[in-house]
């Protein structure tokens, strides 16, 4: 058996295909499972009683069941029952409620982070209750959720091979495809490793980035001398 | 209990008396559970009146409770701007200004964490007075600060002292209470001891008890 790259990178093109697939998938699912994470950790700190019990239940349902399972019941159980599936759309759904149930955890640590009497002077001001929380609270939670924020967005990426099992055509499927072709699956999961690794690697660095502009002036000391009492 | 408009009162009192709790009830930070407080003609046990009791109230934290991810000129425009909904660039030249009178105008840019304490407790009562509110409250102000700092900031309460905001100041600092207060309040165990005149208050106070305290809080 030789080690040939030729059929491979012949068919680049049809590779690159699916990684411009996989960016898409990956950016709606990082920002979709942001905005409901960020929705969800509030709620499940959330005055009232009902809305926490609600939350708290999304996020166990979500972490602790599998993420081919819930794609599988998603795509091929909702038309059962009327709804119509598309393989992409149903796939960047998926990926981004069970992402939003672990970020809704990350972003919540990071909010039971912020002193009480920080919060507190927010409200002494008559800032209203979402004005603390869009001023105050999420600002300073999320410098300290944003690194491990960073890390489900890059198991974020790598998971989107998932929906190559529904039939979407990402990188995974389309290197499928090429290595049922060509009978050359060495040279063709290598060449796709290497991409998911460089993808991978583009979205830690825009996190650093994010970190360095937006929070690292914030406070390199921790903060609020006195509230250790 | 009556706070005359533009008066100083101090609030004495053991640990554990009520002071802070009751100036954090006028500020609606907590719900009273009985009796009532009532700011220019609004009570504080309504709901509806909270936001309005807020703007004329404001409050100096005895641990400062400045906003960490905030620059101190930030700090002091965040309420203007959002609360009061005034014009970005007055509310800024209103801070810069008042950031020079407290003697910090060139740390406006700095965050919470690169000032010291007395300093930060500058910015706070600078972010109090931006709310230009007709009542200052003050919370043990100095407490939490290196007693060297102290002065600094007692400098710029003595400053506002007459000059119409009417301060009410829970404090442990008995000297500085006979210096600037018009009227004394004695709390103690969650009542209202003993309410005078400063100089009754400190000159001829008549309950052993609280002249006790007093020469106790003077070393």
């Amino acid at each position: 058996m030789r080690i040939d790259f030729s059929p491979v990178l012949a068919r680049l093109d049809y590779l690159l295909s699916g990684l411009s697939l996989t960016v898409m998938v990956s950016l709606a699912a990082i920002v979709l499972s942001f905005a409901i994470g960020v929705l969800v950790a509030t709620s499940r700190i959330s005055r009232y009683r009902t809305v926490r019990i609600l939350a708290a239940g999304y996020i166990d349902l979500f972490r602790n069941t599998p993420f081919l399972v819930q794609l599988f019941f998603l795509y091929f159980g909702l038309p059962e029952i009327g709804i119509p599936t598309e393989p992409v759309t149903t796939g960047i759904l998926a990926l981004s409620l069970t992402a939003a149930a672990g970020n809704a955890e990350i972003v919540r640590s990071g909010i039971e982070t912020v002193p009480r009497g920080v919060v507190e002077a927010g409200r002494s001001y008559g800032l209203s209750a979402l004005q603390v929380y869009r001023y105050v609270i999420l600002p300073i939670a999320l410098r300290v959720a944003w690194r491990p924020l960073g890390n489900a967005f890059v198991n974020l990426v790598l998971t989107t091979s998932i929906l190559s099992t529904i039939t979407v055509n990402d990188l995974t499927g389309n290197a499928n495809n090429i290595s049922s072709e060509t009978f050359k699956p060495f040279e063709v999961y290598l060449v796709v490793l290497v991409i998911y690794c460089a993808v991978t690697f583009t979205v830690s660095a825009v996190v650093n980035a994010v970190y360095a502009l937006f929070f690292a002036r914030m406070a390199e000391r921790p903060v609020i001398r006195g509230q250790a009492a | 209990m009556h706070f005359a408009d533009g008066e100083v009162t101090a609030i004495l009192g053991p640990s554990g008396a009520g002071k802070s709790t009751l100036i954090r009830c006028i500020n609606c930070l907590e719900a009273i559970s009985g009796g009532d407080i009532v700011v220019n003609g609004k009570s504080v046990r309504e709901k509806r009146a909270m936001l309005d009791i807020q703007k004329q109230t404001s409050m100096v934290f005895q641990h400062f409770n400045l906003y960490p991810h905030l620059t101190a000129l930030q700090n002091i425009t965040l309420a203007p701007i959002k609360v009061l909904r005034k014009n970005k660039a007055d509310v800024e030249a209103q801070a810069r200004g008042l950031l020079d009178m407290v003697g910090l105008a060139s740390k406006g840019d700095r965050h919470p964490a690169e000032l010291s304490g007395g300093e930060q407790q500058r910015v706070g009562i600078c972010r109090a007075l931006a709310m230009n509110p007709q009542h200052l409250l003050l919370d043990e102000v100095t407490s939490a600060i290196d007693p060297e700092m102290t002065a600094e900031v007692l400098r710029v309460i003595e400053e506002l002292a007459g000059t119409g905001t009417t301060l009410i100041l829970v404090t442990h600092e008995i000297e500085f209470a006979r210096r600037i207060a018009d009227k004394v309040a004695f709390m103690e165990g969650g009542k209202l001891v003993a309410h005078s005149d400063a100089e009754t208050f400190f000159n001829h106070q008549s309950e052993e008890r609280i002249s006790r305290f007093v020469d106790k809080m003077k070393h």
